[in-house]
């Protein structure tokens, strides 16, 4: 599957309510969201009458392209609707596309209205009352995230091993693939090897809960993005994530997303139900996700330079990398 | 300054002008046009401090990295030393001399960072 214009776009939509609802609507606003670098994210109207019980908003996400170390859309969208009937706060599945839609890998689902932009979200008097609460709920979202049963999501299952030791040797086989060494990583992997903590329980982990992947309002959180590298693994991975400077845009002395504190996110993790988390048993999840961050703009960054996918964007990625290693030496004990 | 036989403007002059126009024009645009003006822009800033510090900054990356993997190694180019200090660490090499190791990656590391974001330095 191929990039499409616009007009290519909503010309299959439109067939494709055709094909799923029986109805034909008009298109209107159609446009490219910013974010997801590799992925497409596209945002129109329809002029949904009221019978058909469809929201007047919504997204369509597709992939133009394979992409490495992220799930199948079909998977995304069975994520989704099991965060739902979770409680956790995310779009409704409209409807899932196949084949004959012309597509891609492809899914339509309810747009939640509100912020996804860090800098806004972490800047902007709109939101001066939503920062503060943010690291809470944050807490009790991966509460609700972390409950719910894995079993049947389709996701691969863990070896015996412990889930880290996949993802160690998943990051150095990519590593080694660029021909590009970074010994900051190197280190960092090593160390991860030699401190794993005990793995307390298995879990389903969202992978990129993080600023960027939430949609906030001026009351908070409204909405988790982004289940694309969703996986089976230790609950402590998500908040080590959360954690990872980048995500911070600038606000470096709040840890959690730039908006909050570790003992605020653990706090609520607990009170909703979640094991107790201890600050200090964050940190190692923080070193991994900062590695993982970094194997994944090298990733991004070989997609442009391989012609996969042509942006400076991606292009930009690469010299993003040597942020991760600083960071990785500044967390490491050596 | 990068030597070269072009005429005026210069390579940082020519950056300066592609710079203001993306600023000017095209930053202010709305959505994925703008966002990635200012992700251009970013760049621009990336090659100017290449141009500049680029040269001095690898020499000394490389010579530290020789002298920690020892002398057969002097005539490596960068790229190989940092190849054969992964290398060295995944086999344990270096397990007894992790902090020196560590010392250098970091100098190596401020070094890019330095050319892609000076703004992200800690202090």
């Amino acid at each position: 599957m191929s990039r499409l214009s616009p007009e290519e776009i909503t010309a299959r939509l439109e067939a494709a309510f055709d094909r799923h609802f029986g109805f034909k609507p008009t298109i209107a606003n159609l446009r490219r969201l910013t974010g997801g670098a590799s992925r497409e994210t596209w945002s129109f109207d329809i002029d949904a009458d009221a019978d058909s019980g469809l929201p007047g908003g919504l997204i369509l996400r597709r992939d133009p392209g394979k992409t490495p170390l992220a799930l199948e859309r079909s998977t995304e969208a069975g994520l989704l609707s099991a965060a739902y009937d979770a409680g956790v706060p995310v779009p409704q599945i409209v409807c899932k596309l196949d084949d004959d839609d012309g597509l891609g890998p492809a899914f339509i689902m309810e747009r939640i209205e509100g912020e996804t932009i860090p800098r806004k979200i972490l800047r902007d008097a709109e939101y001066a009352e939503a920062r503060p609460k943010m690291s809470a709920q944050c807490g009790e979202i991966l509460a609700k995230i972390h409950a719910i049963n894995f079993e049947d999501l389709g996701l691969p299952a863990p070896g015996d091993a412990h889930p880290v030791d996949d993802q160690i040797k998943q990051y150095r086989q990519l590593l080694d693939g660029f021909g590009e060494p970074h010994p900051a990583f190197e280190l960092g992997l090593k160390y991860l090897e030699e401190s794993k903590p005990p793995l307390a329980r298995l879990a389903l982990v969202h992978g990129d809960f993080r600023n960027g992947n939430l949609i906030v309002g001026p009351d908070g959180i409204r909405s988790v993005l982004d289940w694309e590298l969703a996986h089976i693994g230790d609950p402590l991975e998500d908040f080590g994530w959360l954690c990872v400077r980048s995500w911070r845009f600038g606000e470096d002395s709040n840890e959690v997303g730039g908006f909050g504190h570790l003992e605020d996110l653990c706090e609520a993790y607990e009170a909703a139900g979640g094991d107790s988390v201890s600050p200090e048993s964050v940190r190692f999840w923080e070193i991994f996700g900062t590695v993982k961050w970094g194997v994944i703009c090298i990733v991004q960054a070989f997609t442009h330079l391989n012609g996969l996918t042509r942006s400076v964007e991606l292009a930009t990625l690469g010299r993003r990398v040597c942020e991760m290693e600083y960071d990785v030496m500044r967390l490491l004990p050596w | 300054m990068v030597s070269s036989p072009a005429d005026r403007p210069t390579a940082t002059e020519l950056i300066e002008a592609v710079r203001e126009y993306l600023e000017r024009d095209v930053m202010p645009l709305e959505g994925r046009t703008g966002f990635h003006a200012r992700v251009a822009r970013n760049a621009l800033g990336m090659i100017q401090r290449e141009l500049d510090l680029g040269p001095g900054l690898e020499a000394e990356c490389r010579d530290r990295l020789a002298e920690l993997l020892g002398d057969s190694r002097k005539d490596l180019s960068l790229r190989e030393l940092e190849g054969e200090l992964v290398t060295a660490i995944r086999a344990g090499d270096f397990d007894e001399r992790l902090s020196e190791v560590a010392e250098c990656v970091r100098k190596a590391v401020d070094a890019k960072l330095a050319i892609s974001n000076p703004e992200y330095f800690v202090e």
